[in-house]
């Protein structure tokens, strides 16, 4: 069995499994976490669409949800944009943002395209928390529900089916030759330009479609949880979803939602610990760099094909 | 068919620095160019600049009519030139396939010429049709090599720029790359500029040798030439 047929049979078990799961005596506060759960998941896989396919670094992926955030709630209130247009709203807004950050870092790598986009977020953040007048800036922002007197359950609901198409759309276009391209670019970006690839467009491209599902997933949670603020944009918040994407499988964006949805649950699990948990996540995102460089998820599937093909 | 003018040429890096200060290059048309030199003198600079990756700072390029200053590294295909980069530009972790779908992008609308680049391939090199759907890395470093050269052939052109085609192949699977060039030359009338470090085997294969010293000119003639003059001067000098 090959890894993609694998993959196809785990995604339709684990869309069963979450569309059956809140019969299973899911109790109302377990729901609530897991509809974050999604939202990390497609947080993580938006990330590592631009990090696992193209090979760009990018440490502003939480500044981009916030950015989404803020601008579909502002879309809102402001120009009283229905909330559906609201969400493509953020994700306009963020994936435009997203295209002018991966303009200016064109000719950056390693090193210097991280600490660039670290600066870029810092900026986004620090512009949201100053203009308190529209923002209202640390103390947050009162977000009109996504569905007015909706139950948790309407929510798990309306957040799974976002997660399972915007994973749906990234696969699609992963397996397009836009995802040829990006790949091509990640492993050698003379030879892909050598062979008539468009690298600066589709450099710029990649970045504006992560930050682009990124602000869906910030609009989708502003309008979930009904306040915002500039904290979802820190830097803590960028090092959870990297250990999310990181201990799933960065190289799939498959991998890194599970990746997302097995932290969001595993850290309210060990809320007794408090922030001993992320110190015990930052452990175990080193070593599975160290020892699976693949993610926990992608480790699992290697030695189930191998098993799978050495019993055949 | 047109040759390739490279004239005063000054490029690098950065501002301050020239890699190449004043350095002039010909590709004549049918014929196999061979430019030698010992490690940094600006061998790849010149192929870089070239294809535009590094901007010209004085000087000129031309192809036949074309000033080739400004112009993208993409856009080359279009014109009829492939470059071939050092090292392992094949993309290992995609299958074969996918690397020839890449290959054809630039051309895709003229189908009819993707599907004759594709047959073509295949007649080339009919051990690519066991890989299709296997990813490229699993090949040979010779293959591999091999298959890189062939992708860069499939939008027929007629220059190819090829930065240290040999470099970490042994020397049976190196003297396959050098033959294979050679026929490109001769039997289908291609023009090749080749940037080498292998002395010995890069001049044997040339029409035209150059060698370069600091980013300029230090000798140039015919093969012929080189065999009766330079050969051992230049070995003791790169030794």
């Amino acid at each position: 069995m090959s890894q993609a047929a694998l993959r196809s049979i785990i995604g339709a078990a684990l869309l069963v499994a979450f569309v059956l799961l809140p019969f299973a005596g899911l109790s109302d506060y377990w729901t609530y976490t897991v509809t974050i759960g999604f939202y990390y998941a497609l947080l993580a896989a938006s990330w590592s669409l631009l990090v696992g396919y193209v090979g760009r670094i990018s440490f502003a992926q939480a500044a981009m949800s916030g950015l989404g955030g803020y601008a579909s709630a502002l879309g809102v209130l402001e120009f009283g944009l229905p909330i559906g247009l609201g969400l493509v709203f953020a994700a306009l807004i963020a994936g435009l943002v997203g295209y002018v950050l991966g303009w200016l870092t064109l000719r950056l790598h390693g090193a210097y395209l991280g600490l660039t986009t670290i600066a870029f977020g810092e900026i986004l953040r620090i512009s949201v928390t100053a203009e308190h007048w529209l923002t209202e800036g640390s103390l947050g922002l009162q977000v009109p529900p996504l569905i007015p007197g909706g139950s948790r359950l309407e929510y798990y609901y309306i957040f799974l089916a976002i997660t399972v198409g915007c994973l749906a759309a990234m696969g699609l276009l992963l397996r397009s030759r836009i995802g040829l391209f990006f790949q091509s670019i990640r492993e050698d970006e003379d030879g892909a330009a050598s062979l008539g690839v468009a690298v600066t467009t589709w450099k710029c491209v990649a970045f504006a479609i992560s930050s682009a599902f990124a602000g869906l997933a910030g609009g989708l949670y502003a309008h979930f949880v009904q306040l915002i603020a500039p904290s979802m944009m820190s830097l803590q918040e960028m090092g959870v979803i990297l250990a999310m994407a990181v201990i799933g499988g960065f190289h799939n964006i498959l991998y890194a939602a599970l990746g997302g949805m097995l932290l969001q649950v595993l850290l309210e699990a060990l809320r007794e610990v408090e922030q001993w948990r992320l110190v015990v996540f930052g452990l175990v995102t080193i070593l599975v760099l160290r020892f699976a460089p693949n993610g926990l998820f992608g480790m699992l599937s290697n030695i189930f094909v191998r098993r799978r093909n050495s019993d055949g | 068919m047109r040759q390739l003018e490279v004239r005063d040429l000054k490029a690098g890096y950065s501002r301050d620095i020239d890699i190449l200060s004043g350095l002039s290059v010909t590709a004549r048309p049918s014929q196999l160019t061979t430019i030698i030199g010992a490690n940094g003198v600006g061998k790849s600079t010149l192929l870089k600049t070239i294809i535009g990756q590094l901007a010209v700072r004085e000087g000129s390029i031309r192809y036949g009519e074309r000033d080739l200053a400004g112009v993208a590294t993409r856009e080359l295909v279009s014109i009829g030139i492939a470059y071939v980069p050092q090292g392992h530009a094949l993309f290992k972790d995609m299958t074969v396939a996918e690397n020839i779908e890449i290959a054809t992008w630039s051309f895709r609308s003229d189908k009819e010429r993707a599907r004759r680049a594709r047959r073509r391939l295949f007649e080339r090199a009919p051990y690519l049709e066991d890989f299709r759907q296997r990813r490229a890395g699993l090949m040979s470093g010779g293959q591999q090599r091999l298959m890189q050269l062939e992708l860069a052939l499939m939008s027929d052109p007629e220059l190819i720029l090829i930065d240290e085609p040999t470099v970490g192949l042994d020397p049976k699977r190196a003297e396959v790359i050098y033959t294979h060039l050679r026929q490109l030359v001769k039997d289908e009338g291609r023009t090749i500029l080749m940037v080498d470090q292998n002395v010995i085997a890069g001049t044997e294969v040339a029409d035209y040798i150059y060698v370069l010293e600091l980013g300029s000119n230090k000798l140039e003639g015919t093969r012929a030439e080189f065999d009766e003059t330079y050969r051992d001067t230049i070995a003791d000098w790169l030794f």
